[in-house]
C-alpha cells in the first residue's frame, strides 16, 4: 500500500493534474516509467472505440519493433538544444517585440508631451497674439471682472451668500496684483486686436 | 501540468538529449500512431516499419519542434507524410484520402477500409489484453469503476468527477490511481512476456 501511494503521482501526472516536481520524479524512476507505460496501455484499451474489432486493436507491437526503435534512437542522439532556446525562445522574442513596441510608444508620447509644452513658446509673437485674441474679452475696454470679493455684494447680487473667508481673501494683496496682471494682459490683447 | 504541458516538458527533456523522455512519449502515443497509420498502409509489417520510421523522423526533428501545436498533432503529420512517402515509393495508393482525419488526429469511421492483416499471435494478444482490461474494470468496486470510467471514457477532469461523485478531489485522485493499479496488476502477466516488453 505504501508503494502504491508512492506512485499515485504517475496516475495524476498522466491526467494533467500535477506539477513540475512530480514530472521530475517520473523521469528519474524506472518503476514510475513502467507504471506510466501500463496506465497508458489501459487508457488506450478503455478508449478503444466500441465499434473497433479485435483485429483492429493494436495494443502490442512486436518486440523487434521496440528493439529496433530503441537502438536507432540511442545511435542517433538528438542535437541537444540549450535550455534557453527551448520554449523560452518565443518568450524572449515576444518580450523583445513588446519592449520595442513599448519603447516606440513611450518615445512618441514623450516627444508629443515636450512638443505640446514647448510649441506655443517657440512659435513667436504671432501665435501669442492669436492666443491672446482668442482669450481677449468681448469688449476691449471692459475690465476683468473680479472673482467674488466685495463686488458680489452689489444690489443685484445681494442674495448671494458669500463666505466670510472668501470676502476677507479679496483683501489679500497677491490677489489684487494677479488681477492687475490679468487686466494688463487683456488691455494688451485688445490693443493687438485693434491693430 | 495539463496534458499538453506534460508532453511539452517531455519534449524539452528529449531535446536536451534525455532518451527516457522520448521513450515516455513513444509509450504514450505509439499505439495511437500505429492504429492511425494502419488505416493508410495495408500490410501489418509495413505498418510497423512506417510507424517506426515516423517515430525516428520525429526524434530527429525534435530540435525543430517549437510547441506551436500539440505534440501528437505534430507527430501525426509526420506519420501521415511518412506513410504517403512510403506508399509513393512503393508504387501504392493511399488506402484512404487524408482529409478524413483532422488536424488533431481524430479519426472518422473508416471501418470498411481498415487493414486486416494482423498476425494470429498479435491478434490473439491484442484480444487478450483488451479482454483482461474489460474484465478487470468489471470487477472493480463501484466507486473505483465509476471514477476510472468517468476519467478515461468520458474524459472528465478530476474536479468534474469530484462534483459528480460528491467527494473531495483527493479521493478522486486516489480512486483513479487504485483502479489503474488493479487493472495493471491483472495485465502484468501479459506484459511481462518477452514478446511484449516495452522498449
Amino acid at each position: 500500500m505504501t508503494q502504491e501511494k508512492n506512485y499515485e503521482f504517475v496516475s495524476s501526472l498522466m491526467d494533467g493534474e500535477l506539477s513540475d516536481k512530480e514530472f521530475d520524479q517520473l523521469l528519474n524512476d524506472k518503476e514510475a516509467q513502467d507504471k506510466w507505460h501500463a496506465y497508458h496501455l489501459i487508457r488506450d484499451c478503455l478508449q478503444q472505440p466500441q465499434q473497433v474489432s479485435d483485429k483492429e486493436a493494436r495494443f502490442v507491437l512486436d518486440a523487434e519493433f521496440s528493439k529496433k526503435l530503441a537502438e536507432t534512437v540511442q545511435d542517433r542522439p538528438v542535437a541537444p538544444v540549450k535550455r534557453s532556446n527551448i520554449g523560452q525562445a518565443d518568450v524572449v522574442v515576444a518580450g523583445g517585440r513588446n519592449f520595442y513596441r513599448f519603447a516606440v510608444a513611450a518615445s512618441i508620447m514623450a516627444v508629443s508631451v515636450v512638443a505640446w509644452q514647448l510649441w506655443p513658446a517657440t512659435q513667436g509673437e504671432g501665435v501669442m497674439n492669436t492666443a491672446q485674441q482668442n482669450t481677449a474679452p468681448a469688449k476691449a475696454n471692459s475690465q476683468v471682472v473680479p472673482v467674488a470679493a466685495k463686488q458680489l455684494a452689489t444690489p443685484e447680487n445681494s442674495n448671494v451668500v458669500v463666505p466670510t473667508a472668501a470676502v476677507q481673501s479679496q483683501d489679500v494683496p497677491a490677489v489684487q496684483s494677479a488681477v492687475q496682471v490679468e487686466k494688463a494682459a487683456s488691455q494688451a490683447g485688445a490693443a493687438s486686436a485693434v491693430q | 501540468m495539463k496534458d499538453r504541458e506534460v508532453d511539452q516538458a517531455l519534449v524539452e527533456r528529449a531535446q536536451q538529449g534525455d532518451h527516457k523522455a522520448f521513450e515516455l512519449l513513444v509509450s504514450k502515443y505509439q499505439r495511437r500512431l500505429t492504429r492511425l497509420l494502419a488505416r493508410f498502409v495495408k500490410d501489418e509489417h509495413e505498418v510497423n516499419d512506417v510507424t517506426q520510421e515516423a517515430l525516428i523522423k520525429a526524434y530527429s526533428a525534435l530540435p525543430n519542434f517549437r510547441g506551436e501545436s500539440a505534440f501528437y498533432t505534430w507527430l501525426y503529420r509526420i506519420g501521415i507524410n511518412t506513410a504517403k512517402n512510403f506508399l509513393a515509393t512503393n508504387g501504392k495508393k493511399m488506402v484512404i484520402s487524408a482529409d478524413v482525419a483532422n488536424e488533431e488526429g481524430e479519426m472518422f469511421d473508416l471501418s470498411d477500409q481498415l487493414a486486416d492483416d494482423h498476425t494470429p499471435e498479435a491478434e490473439m494478444m491484442n484480444r487478450e489484453i483488451l479482454q483482461t482490461v474489460e474484465a478487470a474494470v468489471a470487477r472493480l468496486p463501484e466507486d473505483l469503476r465509476r471514477a476510472i470510467t468517468l476519467r478515461e471514457m468520458e474524459g472528465l477532469s478530476y474536479d468534474e468527477i469530484a462534483q459528480i461523485m460528491d467527494c473531495p478531489i483527493g479521493t478522486v485522485r486516489s480512486r483513479i490511481f487504485r483502479a489503474r493499479e488493479v487493472i495493471a496488476k491483472d495485465l502484468r502477466p501479459l506484459l511481462d512476456t518477452s514478446e511484449n516488453q516495452r522498449w
